[in-house]
């Protein structure tokens, strides 16, 4: 008796592990597409990213607040670098994807030798603050970006601090209040004036522009806006950047002292070109409390001239 | 001596019909692949060539206010400071702080004007008309911005003139 088979001839073999071949292939391709679609994207993202944040430099203003407001939850990743002649700012940038991986690889940072980002290494939300303040050592050096996500509480702040916070329409998330108690639940609590038990404490000095933020038992020093960056910064980033100020604050004070041998040759002398070279030696010490007093003193003595240089 | 004749099967004819299915196929998809590609290449360079002007447009609108250009003597948002860019002309380590993209940067004055275009040295200035601070010398599209262009004059009194900012970038 003879039973009915099915027979498997070579050419179903054949076309079934041709087959099977094409859509291992298909899959991995559009796999692909997608990872190189989301990384397009996100590299695209931290260029208009980069983009925007030109205009938002300071001019002849004290500081400016801006909310930023992202199409979907992403993570900013700040990347500082303190090599070359000005150290580099990166920003990539990761979109939350509603398909595989729920955060995606960064894409691509986009590098800036003359921005200065201060902020956890990665911050997270569909709503970004930024908080812009010059800086001058003794002169304009950069604008600060201060950059945060997370809501802080500034326990009895100086009156200039708590000023510039509520300038304009105010810092998002930047609550001043008079006690901790009073603090909004989740919200990183900042003592200044030596109140305890806060997450961040401020150590002011006697001239009010220069002081510590002690951060997790460690201090970070600052000088005028730099107070700022050290509360919202992590150490890391915070060194990072303020060793990139110092080099570009040496860079402009050799320029200020070419400047000033240029005024010399038409007759408008300032004598401040041997100290300018001294002070830019002295800047990569990256020693700020040290920095300080020939800042201050540089400040003085341009005040006292006819044709000041800056 | 016997002569041998080599047969062909109907099996062995249809694996290579479908062989040569399978090449055409996958030619088929390689063609998919590579019009797909350039699409996207074009798509991609468009985005960043208008990312790269974007980024120029807002940099040469806000580089009066940059401290290596701004007039700081008096409060003056568009004005810069001549003498510290002839200063700035002669710093190479300046090149590395703009964006890679630029490929020229030149203040010039537009009033008043001698009429030519002379370039300013230590020898001629404030003699002059254009300060080059970078030129790649590669093909560029400008964007430019009107600045007032200040400078000390030997009585220690500030002399502005009409100017503008010029900033190249790379074209594809």
């Amino acid at each position: 008796m003879f039973k009915k088979g099915f027979e498997f001839s070579f050419t179903w073999l054949f076309a079934l592990s041709v087959g099977a071949i094409i859509i291992f292939l298909a899959i991995y391709a559009s796999r692909g597409l997608i990872k190189t679609g989301t990384e397009e994207y996100n590299t695209k993202v931290a260029a208009e990213l980069g983009v925007l944040l030109n205009p938002i430099g300071t001019n002849l203003e004290s500081s400016k607040h801006y909310s930023l407001a992202l199409p979907d939850e992403t993570r900013l990743f700040n990347d500082c670098s303190s090599d070359g002649a000005f150290g580099l700012q990166k920003l990539s940038v990761s979109v939350r994807s509603g398909i595989g991986q729920e955060w995606p690889k960064a894409g691509i940072p986009h590098k800036f030798a003359n921005k200065y980002v201060f902020s956890q290494h990665a911050v997270q939300g569909k709503e970004l603050e930024l908080f812009v303040k010059p800086f001058n050592f003794p002169f304009k050096v950069g604008d600060l970006i201060i950059l945060y996500s997370t809501p802080f509480c500034f326990v009895a702040p100086p009156s200039d601090v708590e000023r510039e916070v509520n300038f304009g329409d105010g810092a998002r998330y930047i609550n001043v209040t008079t006690s901790k108690e009073n603090c909004p639940r989740g919200s990183v609590s900042v003592c200044f004036s030596g109140g305890t038990g806060c997450n961040i404490t401020v150590i002011m000095n006697q001239d009010g522009r220069s002081g510590r933020v002690m951060k997790q038992g460690q201090p970070l020093f600052y000088y005028d806006a730099l107070l700022y960056g050290a509360i919202v910064a992590d150490k890391e980033t915070y060194d990072c950047q303020v060793a990139r100020l110092m080099k570009r604050t040496a860079e402009l004070a050799l320029l200020y002292a070419a400047k000033s041998e240029l005024l010399s040759s038409r007759g408008c002398s300032s004598g401040l070109e041997g100290d300018l070279r001294s002070y830019a030696q002295h800047l990569s010490s990256n020693n700020l409390p040290g920095l300080i007093i020939e800042s201050e003193t540089l400040e003085r003595d341009n005040e006292k001239l006819t044709c000041g240089l800056f | 001596m016997r002569n041998l004749h080599v047969g062909f099967s109907k099996g062995q004819l249809k694996i290579q019909q479908m062989a040569f299915v399978l090449v055409a196929f996958i030619i088929l998809l390689g063609l998919v692949a590579v019009f797909f590609i350039s699409v996207k290449t074009s798509s991609l360079r468009k985005d960043a060539s208008s990312i790269k002007h974007e980024q120029a447009q807002e940099l040469v609108r806000k580089l009066a206010g940059t401290p290596e250009f701004a007039w700081t003597s008096e409060d003056c948002a568009s004005c810069v400071d001549l003498d510290k860019i002839m200063a700035l002309k002669n710093r190479t380590s300046y090149r590395n702080l703009w964006d890679e993209s630029i490929t020229l940067l030149q203040i010039r004055r537009v009033y008043p004007s001698p009429g030519e275009e002379i370039e300013c040295t230590n020898g001629n200035y404030p003699a002059c008309t254009k300060i080059t601070l970078l030129d790649k010398r590669e093909n560029y599209t400008s964007e430019d911005a009107f600045v007032a262009l200040c400078h000390i004059e030997p009585q220690a009194y500030a002399k502005c003139d009409l100017g503008k900012i010029v900033m190249g970038v790379s074209s594809p």
